[in-house]
């Protein structure tokens, strides 16, 4: 089933307003807050399956034009290519596979291309001819999959600690070492952390991307799709427990580590970390993405939907390193014999 | 008009013999200008000097002063030998002087080239203890002879160099001075350019840094309450101790302090030396 909302007074698709956060029609400017947003029109999905090499398709037809939208297997929200109208595969939305939350888009398309020229411009090492502008069009926005897991931790330590002092009592010093032995038992929640759950998104770059305010998370409703692309998970809570421990894991060490003060050397004899899953929500999370190419390299704009933070990494010109590292070098070289100078 | 020849004659007389006999400026070695020494005591020391330079390769002179300019008496020696450019291989090369200072009270020995490298820290204070009776004495003609005999001795006989007779990081630095005039190593070229280099590396690298995102979250950005500690103990259980005896640097000449290093002096002249009040 493909959805997609109807503007009440005109007819137009509606799109998610990131300004508003409302429904709003592009063509006759009409609001809706997203959860009065009722009146829908549907179109039966074709049963038709190309599977191909790598990976299957799956067939929609589109309800505004009626041209078939070819998805791939985990694309939840899309627009026809024929007619540019949002499409909304509902049946990956709904059942087990609804999300629980979403975080709607407040960065605008129009603020993410201004934020992301300004940090084309930043790099002092960007080369020259490192044109920003051409593909700046092609910038997306995209609801990712994440799983936001709850853990209660608890991590027991024991360690050696040593305190060293030294005193001083005529010619002799003498250096006094204290030995103490230590043990600490350390328990924390840690609430939400992110784990994105989308094959297509590099994990670390979507690392890059937290923290998300979670004060702005909302149920779910499918009418923040509307005008944005939007994946299903890839993989479920269980899969994807390994990368939420090993965070939560390093998380409650350092914490009961840090409680371990005023030593002049710590030795972790022995360790106790047990992490106790308290469940797992499929969350939506708003980034826009923007591919670029230069120099036959591949890179990847992000940008933080919600708070505005970039990640992404600017190419960066061998030449102008050389530069760079030529002119600090001669500069440097230069005040340095000036200054000398005068000091002999 | 007979008279006015005569004077005139009188004058000349006067006026040459009032510089040293030995006229050629090449050939002074002694320099007595607080007027210790008698005529004739230092037309000897000064044909000693000249006698033992071929053999030593070095010049010996002895400088004596009431009037300093000032400076103090190490320096005031050191700019002596610059000033006149003395050295018996080249400019600033091989010579050595002995500065009797009667307004400070201080006796200096300078050292420069052959002489800086042979002159340890040891056999200056051995020169100095040589002559120093005498100097107390008032004894201005047998303490230059004592200066010249052990200048003799100890420039014949290449120094024994070990952790007990000097620093012998020093005495390797001293050899390398020997050779050519060095800039303080902050100086060189090469430490400069390594410093500069290592600037420019560094700022390229933050740069760089800086053209990627780092993760910025950690434990706090998710922990609901922040850490509860649930139980604590630290429990002492040994002290142990250690001692070492403190070394104290004492000054290793006898006299009323003193005691030679190597330095650069105002001229950029490379110096040994070391000296004592009396």
């Amino acid at each position: 089933m493909v959805r997609e909302y109807e503007c009440p007074s005109c007819g137009a698709a509606m799109v998610f307003d990131s300004k508003s956060q409302m429904l709003l029609c592009e063509h006759c400017g009409t609001t809706r807050a997203v959860a009065q947003t009722e009146v829908t029109r549907e179109a039966e999905e074709k049963d038709i399956f190309y599977t191909g090499k790598e990976a299957s398709f799956k067939r929609y037809t589109c309800p505004s034009c009626g041209a078939e939208i070819l998805t791939d297997d985990y694309t939840a929200a899309t627009f026809c290519s024929f007619c540019g109208n949002p499409a909304l595969m509902e049946d990956r939305l709904s059942g087990e596979k609804t999300p629980a939350r979403i975080i709607p888009f407040k960065i605008t398309k129009e603020q993410a291309q201004n934020s992301y020229r300004t940090w084309c411009k930043r790099g002092m090492l960007t080369p020259k001819d490192f044109t920003s502008q051409s593909t700046i069009e092609k910038i997306t926005g995209m609801y990712v999959p994440f799983w936001l897991y709850d853990y209660s931790a608890r991590a027991r330590l024991k360690a050696n600690c040593t305190r060293v002092s030294r005193e001083r009592k005529g010619d002799m010093e003498y250096t006094h070492t204290d030995h103490y032995y230590v043990s600490r038992d350390v328990g924390d929640d840690f609430m939400g952390i992110p784990v994105d759950a989308s094959e297509k998104m590099p994990d670390d770059i979507m690392d890059r991307l937290e923290p998300f305010a979670y004060n702005e998370l909302r149920s779910f409703d499918m009418g923040y799709l509307s005008g944005f692309l939007a994946e299903k998970y890839n993989f479920d809570s269980e899969e994807l427990k390994k990368r939420a421990e090993s965070r939560v894991h390093q998380y409650i060490f350092k914490e009961a580590r840090d409680t371990i003060k005023g030593y002049s050397s710590t030795m972790i004899t022995e360790q106790d970390i047990r992490l106790h899953c308290q469940g797992a929500s499929y969350t939506m999370l708003p980034v826009w993405l923007l591919n670029y190419r230069y120099k036959g390299k591949d890179y990847l704009f992000t940008l933080n939907g919600q708070t505005g933070k970039i990640v992404g990494s600017l190419p960066v010109s061998k030449g102008k390193m050389a530069i760079w590292f030529a002119g600090v070098t001669a500069a440097v070289y230069l005040v340095l014999t000036i200054v000398g100078g005068l000091l002999v | 008009m007979r008279h006015f020849m005569s004077a005139l004659a009188v004058f000349c007389l006067l006026f040459f013999s009032a510089v040293p006999s030995f006229a050629n400026e090449d050939r002074v070695r002694v320099f007595d200008y607080a007027d210790l020494l008698t005529e004739e005591e230092e037309q000897k020391l000064n044909e000693l000097c000249l006698g033992k330079e071929d053999a030593l390769e070095t010049e010996l002179y002895i400088l004596t002063t009431d009037d300093t300019g000032g400076k103090e008496t190490v320096d005031f020696t050191d700019d002596f030998g610059d000033d006149h450019a003395f050295g018996y291989d080249k400019e600033y090369g091989n010579y050595m002087i002995l500065c009797i200072d009667m307004q400070n009270r201080i006796v200096w020995l300078s050292t420069s080239g052959k002489a800086e490298m042979y002159f340890t820290e040891e056999r200056i204070d051995a020169l100095l203890d040589d002559l120093y009776a005498d100097l107390k004495a008032g004894n201005y003609y047998a303490t230059c002879y004592s200066y010249i005999q052990s200048g003799e001795k100890y420039l014949s006989e290449k120094p024994v160099v070990n952790e007990y007779t000097t620093d012998p990081d020093r005495y390797k630095d001293t050899i390398y001075k020997y050779d050519k005039e060095p800039e303080p190593y902050y100086m060189r070229w090469y430490f400069r350019l390594a410093v500069s280099a290592a600037v420019g590396a560094i700022v390229v690298a933050i740069m760089s840094y800086r053209a990627k995102t780092h993760m910025t979250v950690n434990g706090t950005t998710y922990s609901r309450n922040g850490a509860q500690v649930y139980q604590h103990s630290d429990s002492f259980i040994r002290r142990t101790t250690s001692s070492r005896r403190i070394e104290s640097n004492h000054s290793s000449s006898g006299g009323g302090g003193g005691g030679g290093g190597h330095h650069t002096s105002s001229g950029g002249h490379s110096h040994g030396g070391g000296g004592r009040s009396f």
